[in-house]
């Protein structure tokens, strides 16, 4: 019988052509979520490297190998690899595979399983996309990445760390944006360039008391108001316009510091502390070779950037012009205020 | 071992290690284990010079002719570095004469 819910998309991801084929519209929205920015082409036409994506609603066809070896375990999600392949484990079940030579990733959800798309999307695709697209060059970040008169500045740090609100600081103030949570980092000729990961500003009550403007955008279907541990979609494009960049190089790093304070505090950082810093935010990988990359990477990106280190503040009107500052001048700032 | 044993020891970096040196100051990835250490700007210059080709000893002259210190402290510092660098698998002991 002819599977009428299969749904095929391409999406073209800075000069990485993914073709998407998901079994039913529940299992392609999954995949969507990630990828939607995407669906419009960015960074060129060239497309020598594909990746697929299948999402299928069975069991997988196959099992690890016994003897594939335990490379990443966070939570409940466990990353084996064998070869050229990596196994995905959530909860202890088999659901995702992705071989490094065919350029496929597999995702198996059962009938009877029970995670929500969400999962799916940020704990099952999300980790082995970013494990696929190191072929092609890319590190994803955790980071907020943000770009003004085409140089990018990067606020590496874990999430709850504030990196929506400095976001959308910056974004008040005339930055565009490329990623509030994840840029793909590349080498690019001699430089390392930030390249955009869009997706939706996820906002919780706190950050919409700062940031009125986002009230009249959030989706009308949430309106959970009072529930501290809720957040809310906003595309930032429909609060600030035309805010999004594609890439840029990588000018400034600023490390920030959870919100405790009244007012932002600016320090340099020494390149080893900074990149000392950043070996946290990244994926591990199940190759030796492109963990190695990795790590030069990392170290061009620091090599090549001014470092920081900020006790962010709730000035947030001050930010853009602090960022601005840091970007023109290049060099090193000490900033101390008298206020606690 | 004695100490002049250990002063004839030849220190290499092992093929597992990838390390990055950044205003005189390195950090070093064990792509094995997944660790990673920071070294001081001393602590650099003996990694510098962590080739297969120097001995300890002579990574304590350069150190001597470098830096303001004494022979005993660097001489200690010295071998207390390789020591925990073997043992985390960062160097291991070139046995060519």
């Amino acid at each position: 019988m002819m599977n009428t819910d299969q749904r095929t998309t391409r999406y073209a991801v800075h000069g990485v052509s993914i073709t998407v084929s998901a079994a039913d519209a529940a299992l392609w929205s999954a995949a969507h979520a990630l990828l939607a920015a995407f669906s419009a082409p960015l960074g060129g036409a060239s497309s020598a490297e594909r990746l697929a994506i299948t999402l299928a609603r069975t069991a997988p066809p196959d099992s690890p190998p016994a003897d594939a070896r335990t490379w990443m375990e966070i939570d409940s999600l466990r990353l084996l690899t064998q070869g050229d392949a990596s196994y995905l484990l959530l909860d202890g079940e088999y659901v995702a595979r992705l071989d490094h030579v065919q350029r496929h990733i597999g995702i198996w959800v059962r009938p009877s399983a029970t995670f929500d798309s969400w999962t799916i999307t940020h704990l099952v695709l999300q980790p082995l996309l970013t494990e696929a697209l190191r072929s092609a060059g890319f590190v994803a970040l955790h980071a907020a990445a943000l770009t003004y008169d085409g140089q990018a500045v990067l606020f590496p740090a874990e999430s709850g760390s504030g990196k929506t609100a400095l976001a959308l600081a910056l974004l008040r103030g005339g930055f565009r944006l490329l990623s509030d949570d994840s840029p793909l980092l590349r080498r690019e000729q001699d430089r390392v360039v930030a390249r955009a990961f869009p997706e939706p500003l996820n906002v919780t009550p706190r950050v919409l008391s700062w940031f009125p403007e986002l009230r009249p955008h959030l989706a009308a279907s949430l309106g959970i108001a009072g529930i501290a541990s809720a957040k809310f979609p906003v595309a930032s494009e429909a609060v600030y316009g035309d805010c999004l960049a594609e890439l840029a190089p990588v000018r400034i790093i600023v490390f920030p510091e959870p919100i405790g304070r009244a007012r932002t505090h600016i320090h340099s950082l020494r390149k080893q502390e900074a990149l000392l810093r950043l070996l946290p935010l990244v994926m591990t990988s199940a190759q030796p070779r492109y963990a190695r990359d990795q790590f030069q990477l990392l170290s061009a990106l620091v090599r090549g950037a001014t470092c920081y280190a900020m006790d962010t503040g709730r000035d947030f009107e001050r930010l853009p012009a602090l960022m601005t500052t840091l970007l023109r001048d290049g060099g090193v700032a000490e900033r101390r205020t008298d206020d606690a | 071992m004695s100490k002049a044993a250990q002063l004839q020891r030849r220190p290499r970096q092992t093929e597992q290690v990838v390390a990055s040196e950044l205003d005189g100051e390195a950090v070093l990835l064990n792509l094995t284990t997944e660790e990673y250490y920071s070294l001081n700007d001393v602590g650099t210059r003996m990694w510098e010079l962590t080739d297969g080709q120097h001995t300890i000893g002579d990574i304590v002259e350069t150190i001597l002719s470098e830096y303001d210190a004494e022979r005993d402290a660097v001489t200690a510092d010295v071998l207390a570095l390789f020591d925990e660098l073997a043992e985390e698998g960062l160097i291991t002991w070139d046995t060519t004469s």
